[in-house]
């Protein structure tokens, strides 16, 4: 450990070539950890793979079968890595930590008096709601203001947006909270007019302005929402472990209305310390790298994480899509190290509102996680932890169309028992008959384990807010195990639509269909139709197979029902989780209640109570504003550039012209951005409009102005 | 208001709108001023009275100037390292 001025220095040194690093004391300590764990999953895996074998009416004896047993392998694995993480946390929690943590290497006092460093807190946004996004931002620049160290802090609005009635909100946005703030100079907005490399082309474009300014950058998303104390003490434990590149706190999900939202950021406050405090032990200096709520240090970052085009085919050509991981795996090439730290407090997000929307998510991530596999092959002296990082990503999505390859083939072998004749001597030179049947007992003796490992951490969280005196601030034992039933039960519903969207999503991704980057719906339900056509397929197919089922037979049937069920109700099941008022009764009720609800948090309050001032106008785009509003004419007109070149101009010309004719209904997003970009054009347009005969369109717009 | 409205008052409407969006406070003194400026418009140009009132406007008003914040910090240009993959 250095000390902070050194910290510093190294912080600041260039490294022109990777070094070697010397062996670290937690990288023995993390070898014993995951040695343990990998004995613990293959012991329980081989055993549940021969009790499974045990089951199936030929014991393994046919293709079918092999196939089944494989797959189950695979499955059974990934979930035993799951409970055996849960309970590793568990039992660190149940010691009060892990005391290699970065958190646990240092006292309150020592961590305090760390000097601070400049530090860049960088928000990307795409096409985001305004005021939302910037809603949050202010929240923690209050808190910030509130720790008394906001001056080591720059803001950054970094906008990849291509609408330009929301680019042009943005900046107005921006304007008007700097001037509430008082903060012209500190906070700072900047739109890339060609949105190369999705969010990493974004914060590389930073990077390569301003990131030689600051030694730290905190990474933000739109719906991130960050304690200044947390990002005191993020800088400030930077500072003292200087061999750490990236820290990534473990974010909790707040600000959930919609039931489905709710009941995502209960389990996940509920059950995600226990994964998180496990994962980071088990992960120590190798961890990933979430994307946001995270601070990296920034040379090192812009030294070895440029992240090039893949050259493979299909998929595996053109740029990285989830770079978060990539990145990760990068800077522990170069003898960075990654850590996540469940320990720090107030760091949050937001879940999706709806389901639909958590699934459009994961169709882009989906294919992002894919695409690492070929990095997980390929990638070169990449270690082995961020190598299995790769695989968990992939697993995260390649476990569904696992499952349904599973259910084909039971259904395939339940199939071939009633429709082919049974085949006594399955293999050659066989003496003896074999009377295949299946063995139901067992196989429920199988489900129960499987349920076991699925939901024991989840009773081991409840345990843990219990014995750590937190229950309360889920509403009260009873509340709080009558939420966890509930959580259970939809997370069962949800399980097998989520499979089949999945599924879904990593066909396309493998025959690499074009997938839209669009920004997320933070807010709106689903509504019926919407529902019915996203999930009209799954419920069909859900429809035939249970009639195909009880047509075999009449068992089958019975156990196809729990998968069946939730698929065929998808609709329903999408739209009352999408409800608000629905989430809120259940609140009222205290249901799903999370810490932040029942004992108060400052931050929600600032983001309740202190919406920041600017309004877009009820009845007017963003662009006719700009162009009418005096004030606002100014403000676009000085961020706006002389957009030179004979062509060009011969374009803006005609583009004005049309649009004073028109209006601004009569022009493209692409058309719109280009006058709006141009400060010749804006004020231009300004006189123009604010002359013209009051029977025109803008003269009928002005009378609304 | 509808497109039979005087021109005048038309005219009158949207130079004290457009003060009023510029940060200009309405009072009585302003609301003279406006009048005088249309009159003057409408001996100029009776034919596009609400062209020259707007055209006017810098003569008779100081409209509070704006401008648009420092939007980010002088640029400190650096480069990203692009290794192997």
């Amino acid at each position: 450990m250095g000390t902070p001025s050194s910290a510093i220095a190294t912080n600041l040194e260039s490294r022109s070539t990777i070094q070697e690093q010397p062996v670290r004391p937690w990288r023995m300590i993390g070898f014993r950890r995951r040695l343990m764990l990998l004995v613990a999953v293959l012991l329980q895996t081989v055993f549940a793979t021969w009790f499974m074998l045990s089951i199936l009416p030929y014991n393994g004896g046919t293709w079918v079968e092999i196939g089944m047993a494989s797959i189950f392998a695979i499955l059974f694995s990934w979930i035993s890595l799951g409970f055996w993480i849960g309970v590793f946390g568990f039992v660190l929690r149940l010691r009060g930590g892990d005391r290699h943590s970065l958190m646990h290497q240092q006292t309150a006092s020592t961590l305090a008096s760390t000097p601070m460093a400049r530090t860049a807190v960088v928000m990307p946004i795409y096409n985001e709601n305004v005021s939302d996004c910037l809603g949050r931002l202010k929240t923690v620049y209050l808190s910030l203001r509130r720790t008394g160290q906001v001056e080591h802090f720059d803001f950054f609005i970094l906008s990849d947006t291509r609408d330009p009635d929301i680019w042009l909100d943005e900046q107005a946005a921006w304007a008007s909270l700097t001037e509430e703030l008082q903060a012209e100079g500190q906070i700072h907005y900047r739109r890339r007019p060609l949105n190369q490399n999705y969010k990493s082309g974004n914060v590389g474009d930073f990077l390569r302005r301003w990131g030689k300014s600051y030694p730290y950058m905190v990474v933000l998303d739109a719906d991130s929402l960050m304690g200044g104390d947390t990002l005191v003490q993020m800088v400030q434990l930077m500072q003292r472990h200087p061999r750490v590149g990236i820290l990534q706190s473990s974010p909790s999900l707040l600000n959930g209305q919609s039931v489905f939202a709710r009941i995502q950021q209960f389990s996940n406050q509920l059950y995600g310390p226990l994964f998180t405090t496990g994962l980071a032990a088990i992960q120590m200096g190798e961890a990933a790298f979430w994307g946001h709520n995270a601070i990296l240090r920034t040379a090192p970052f812009m030294q070895y994480c440029g992240l090039r085009k893949l050259p493979g085919w299909g998929l595996f050509k053109g740029p990285i899509l989830s770079h978060d991981f990539v990145e990760a795996a990068y800077m522990g090439r170069a003898g960075q190290e990654v850590w996540l730290e469940p320990e720090l407090r107030q760091s949050y997000e937001e879940s999706p509102p709806t389901l639909v929307e958590e699934l459009n998510r994961d169709r882009r991530w989906a294919k992002g996680n894919l695409q690492h596999l070929w990095l997980m092959l390929r990638g070169r002296r990449l270690r082995l932890a961020h190598r299995m990082a790769f695989l968990n990503g992939i697993m995260s999505y390649a476990a569904s169309p696992l499952w349904l390859a599973f259910l084909v083939l039971a259904t395939v072998a339940a199939a071939s028992m009633v429709i082919w004749p049974i085949e006594y001597f399955p293999e050659a030179h066989q003496l003896h008959p074999v009377w295949p049947e299946w063995r139901p007992l067992r196989a429920i003796v199988l489900i129960s384990i499987t349920f076991a490992l699925l939901f024991l951490p989840k009773f081991l969280a409840v345990f843990d807010a219990v014995m750590g005196g937190r229950s309360r601030s889920f509403g009260g034992a009873s509340r709080l195990m009558v939420s966890v039933l509930l959580e259970m039960l939809v997370s069962a519903l949800l399980a097998p639509i989520r499979m089949l969207s999945h599924t879904r999503f990593v066909l396309e991704s493998l025959f690499n269909i074009k997938l839209q980057w669009a920004g997320q719906n933070r807010s709106g339900e689903s509504g019926w139709s919407e529902a019915i056509i996203n999930q009209a397929f799954g419920s069909l197919l859900a429809l035939g197979w249970i009639g195909f089922a009880y047509w075999i037979d009449p068992m089958f049937f019975l156990w196809s029902l729990p998968v069946a069920i939730p698929l065929i109700f998808a609709a329903p099941v999408f739209v009352l989780l999408s409800r608000i008022r629905a989430g809120q009764t259940l609140r009222r009720g205290g249901l799903l209640v999370i810490p932040e609800e029942s004992s108060g948090s400052q931050l929600l309050d600032d983001l309740s109570n202190e919406p920041i001032h600017h309004q877009a106008h009820g009845q007017m785009s963003a662009f006719q504003q700009a162009l009418i509003n005096p004030r606002l004419n100014a403000l676009h007109a000085g961020l706006a550039r002389d957009l030179g070149g004979a062509t060009r101009k011969e374009r803006l010309q005609a583009l004005r012209t049309r649009c004073l004719r028109e209006g601004a209904e009569g022009l493209s997003n692409t058309e719109r951005t280009l006058l709006a970009r141009d400060r010749v054009s804006l004020e231009w347009l300004h006189v123009q409009i604010w002359r013209a005969p009051a029977e025109s369109l803008w003269g009928q717009l002005l009378r609304r102005s | 208001m509808n497109t039979s409205t005087p021109p005048s008052e038309q005219a009158l409407r949207r130079v004290l709108r457009y003060l009023e969006l510029s940060g200009v406070t309405i009072t009585v003194d302003a609301e003279k001023q406006a009048l005088a400026l249309v009159t003057q418009a409408l001996d100029a140009d009776p034919g596009d009275t609400l062209a020259a009132s707007m055209g006017l406007i810098p003569l008779y008003f100081e409209l509070p100037r704006h401008s648009a914040p420092l939007p980010s910090p002088p640029l400190c240009r650096g480069s990203l390292g692009y290794g192997d993959y």
